[in-house]
């Protein structure tokens, strides 16, 4: 089996962290307000460039490339505070992540209609059924600003697994979101993993959550990897216990 | 009124309109579509209007300089976008002035290929013995046309055709994306989008749109003065996207008419004023819509509320 | 040399000018995410509220200027009252407010084009007294109304912005708003007295440039694109940025007569500003930000 990795450093706000996440797992980082979890997401998928340190995707030397080019290889996020496009169609939000589509492309777009529009159809279907699998296909038609708060969280769901990604990274998927569908959807995510190989990296703040569904657990503090492994191995390690009690009296 | 001048007066106002309208829909791809906020395109008409004026005085064919004008003109805007675009919004719109005065500075300076402060005169080439051609064909049928007529004509056919690509590209999955990166940047590149690329694409496309403005400004006017494409010029087309909606290419049509009309229709209505302080008044309205819509109907007349992204 | 020390003097004169703008342009812009395309012509209708007091009322240049500061501050507040801050609380955005202040703009420049027709003007100094100070340098009276009365006003406003309580607190704001307004100072006053800076500079320099320059109703309006290059220059929102920026662009201008022609002068200045945009956005004094 090959290893999917994931490795890097960076400073400041992530201070010499490694970690590496294996293919068909789903894993959570976890950590205390502030341990640098959303800065991490933001350095691997190239939204901010680390200032050292490297980062491996698949076989690639991702470190110095765009976001969207890290989207396109099969590595793709959600947003803690959700980025949905407000003034579009909720429809239109999950579609826009769909790839291959020739009517993306200007020339094509314009002379060949019918084999863009062909796809459009599979696209259109395969959005609602992705809208239905995370719970708001009655919402396909409206502007996505009519959206609550868990809903955008779960368009940002829905919109990450169009793109057919290798790896999702989902920051705080859950908040906001009904324990029952979000029960639901860890399960979709599982099945997921057992059918496509779908490698999942997680960040969540809900114990119960982390410790049900996880392989794999790795633990931040002030910019630096602290601990990993399985659930229980996390939950009985002391540093684990010190950082949250140091920094969040009433964590876990 | 002799009816006659008055209809002279109207294919006036409405050509000046209809040249409008095509120099808007470009700017719409740019500022409705894709959010960007391009405060120099007045640059690329003049590209596509000194182009043209300067092949044509030079005997080039008008089937050659018409394509090689619009062509110049989104080359323009490809040289721009290429290393600003990667600037916030409002960094952009102040580069894209600067470097449109910059453009207009050199034209006028050099003044041994471009005529300068004195204008490229005959710019329009063999425009007119055409348009003679097609009065006199006319004539040879019994009907009588005014000789502004062919040319309101094709500019508003023109206006129409690219109203018309617009509209169709409008249904595509590529304007999906340009109104996804004019959303939010940052989600559309999470979702494997290439920014950049695209708004290229739409910068391009509305500098060549911007050419061809320029193309029939040339037959419009005759002769070419740097002062003609001055800032303002891009300002009065904001307007007239502000009027219509932004967003809405209906409202491109609507709003260019009314705006033109105000600009240089008012000339025949009889005010109680001095002729200069009625021209003075008319840019005072024009401010004043502008400052109206942006305040009380951000969404313009045609524009969707739910869409307006100024709000940002 | 003499023709450096000439183009020197000639950037010091557009320069101060510049500055003057850009100071009030940089505030506004920083404190009030105001993009305002009007400035140019506040600049404009005091170089013609000094024409009405100086030339059409004959009274001395002095009270001209008083008088241009002050109707230019007040107009800066009665449109915070009436339209910036109604706006701000509709939540209109910083795109929003640009075109607005565009609209604005015509609306000023044309007013003043009705009230006072577009002939060129003059105000009432002395257009041709001028000093050989040694060699081929001279410099003309103008010149050193210009730069002395600029900058005695420049050295006051960065003192106050450095010194007092008002200005550091701009100052502060001008980099955060959000963090100033939690820290518990009284914005609203601070607006007040930004728009006051802003609106008394602006008018100081629309009449010095009318006196350096001819009086048009576009001659503000010419002169914004310069200010909003030496507001970059400095980095936005930063007042002595603005004030630096100014100078330095005026500098830049002139001394670039010496390698191409003087009437591409401006374009140099453009093309400055272009490239501090591209290379270093926060200006020579801002600090980085995501961009």
């Amino acid at each position: 089996m090959r290893d999917l990795r994931k490795r890097f450093g960076g400073l400041h706000a992530v201070d010499g962290a490694s970690f590496s996440v294996r293919r068909g797992t789903v894993t959570a980082l976890i950590g205390p307000n502030g341990a640098g979890k959303t800065t991490a997401f933001n350095l691997v998928t190239g939204f901010i460039r680390a200032d050292a340190g490297h980062v491996r995707f698949a076989e690639h030397d991702i470190s110095r490339r765009r976001p969207d080019h890290i989207a396109r290889l099969g590595m793709v996020r959600t947003f803690q505070l959700t980025r949905v496009l407000a003034k579009m169609k909720v429809i239109e939000n999950v579609m826009l992540a769909a790839p291959d589509q020739p009517g993306e492309s200007f020339g094509r777009a314009l002379f060949q209609p019918r084999r863009w529009r062909r796809r459009e159809a599979e696209v259109h279907e395969e959005a609602m059924e992705l809208l239905a699998e995370v719970g708001i296909h009655t919402h396909a038609d409206e502007y996505a600003a009519t959206l609550s708060g868990g809903q955008r969280k779960l368009l940002e769901l829905a919109r990450a697994l169009m793109t057919h990604p290798r790896l999702v990274l989902l920051d705080e998927p859950m908040a906001g979101v009904n324990p029952t569908l979000g029960r639901r959807l860890l399960d979709y995510l599982q099945r997921l993993r057992e059918e496509r190989g779908l490698t999942v990296l997680f960040v969540e703040h809900d114990m119960d959550v982390v410790m049900g569904v996880s392989d794999e657990v790795i633990v931040m503090a002030q910019g630096q990897v602290i601990a990993r492994g399985t659930p229980d191995q996390v939950r009985a390690d002391e540093r684990v216990i010190d950082a949250y009690l140091g920094a969040e009296p009433a964590a876990a | 009124m002799d009816p006659l001048l008055a209809f002279g007066f109207w294919a006036f106002v409405l050509t000046f309109a209809g040249i409008y309208a095509v120099f808007v829909l470009g700017l719409q791809i740019e500022v409705g579509d894709t959010g960007l906020i391009n405060f120099g395109h007045v640059a690329f008409m003049a590209i596509g209007a000194y182009t043209t004026g300067l092949l044509l005085t030079n005997g080039v064919t008008v089937w050659i300089a018409i394509p090689v004008a619009i062509a110049a003109a989104a080359a323009g805007g490809l040289l721009l976008g290429l290393p600003t675009l990667r600037l916030r919004a409002d960094y952009f719109a102040i580069v894209t002035i600067a470097a449109g005065e910059i453009l207009r500075i050199t034209i006028q300076n050099e003044q041994g290929t471009t005529g300068g402060t004195q204008g490229l005169r005959s710019a329009s080439g063999p425009w007119r013995d055409f348009n003679r051609d097609v009065i006199d064909w006319f004539d040879g049928i019994g009907v009588e046309l005014d000789r502004r007529v062919p040319l309101l004509v094709i500019v508003w056919a023109s206006a129409l055709l690219v109203g018309l690509l617009l509209v169709v590209l409008g249904r595509t999955p590529w304007r999906r994306v340009l109104r996804a990166v004019r959303e939010n940047e940052d989600a559309a590149a999470a979702m494997g989008q290439p920014v950049f690329s695209y708004k290229l694409q739409a910068l391009a496309l509305g500098s060549a749109i911007a050419g061809l403005a320029g193309v029939l400004y040339t037959f419009f006017s005759t002769t070419l003065f740097p002062d003609n494409f001055e800032p303002i010029f891009t300002f009065v087309g904001f307007a007239i996207l502000i009027l219509g909606g932004i967003g809405s290419y209906f409202g491109v049509v609507v709003g260019s008419v009314v705006i033109a009309f105000i600009v240089s229709g008012t000339r025949f209505l009889d005010f109680p004023l001095d002729a200069d302080k009625v021209a003075a008044l008319r840019f005072v309205v024009i401010g004043l819509i502008i400052m109206g819509m942006m305040a009380f109907r951000p969404q313009g007349l045609f524009g969707k509320k739910e869409e307006l992204h100024l709000d940002a | 040399m003499d023709q450096f020390l000439n183009t020197t003097i000639n950037g010091l004169s557009s320069g101060s000018i510049y500055a003057l703008g850009a100071i009030g342009l940089s505030l506004v812009y920083g404190i009030l995410k105001l993009v305002n395309f009007a400035h140019g012509d506040f600049m404009t209708l005091g170089g013609y509220v000094a024409f009405a007091v100086n030339v059409s009322a004959g009274m001395p240049l002095s009270v001209a200027i008083l008088a241009a500061v002050a109707a230019v501050a007040a107009l800066g507040l009665v449109l915070e009252y009436s339209v910036w801050a109604p706006m701000r609380r509709k939540g209109a955005g910083i795109m929003q407010l640009l075109l607005l202040s565009i609209g604005l703009a015509f609306v000023i420049r044309n007013m003043i084009l009705f009230e006072w027709g577009g002939d060129d003007r003059r105000l009432d100094v002395d257009q041709f007294q001028s000093w050989n100070l040694f060699g081929g340098v001279s410099i003309t009276a103008i010149q050193v109304t210009v730069i002395a009365t600029a900058g005695v006003v420049l050295v006051a406003v960065a003192t106050m912005l450095r010194t007092t309580l008002v200005g550091k607190t701009m100052r502060a704001l001008s980099d955060s708003f959000d963090l100033a307004e939690v820290s518990g100072v009284n914005t609203k006053r601070v607006v007040i007295y930004t728009w006051l800076l802003a609106g008394s500079l602006a008018g100081l320099a629309g009449v010095l440039a009318a006196i350096y320059t001819t009086l048009t109703p576009n001659t503000g309006w010419f002169l914004l694109l310069s200010v909003f290059a030496a507001v970059v220059l400095g980095g936005i929102g930063n007042a002595y940025g603005a004030l630096v920026g100014g100078l330095v662009l005026g500098l830049v201008q002139e001394w670039s007569t010496m390698l191409v022609r003087p009437t591409y002068k401006e374009a140099i200045g453009f093309l400055v500003l272009i490239l501090v945009l591209l290379v270093r956005p926060q200006g020579i004094f801002g600090q980085a930000r995501t961009v």
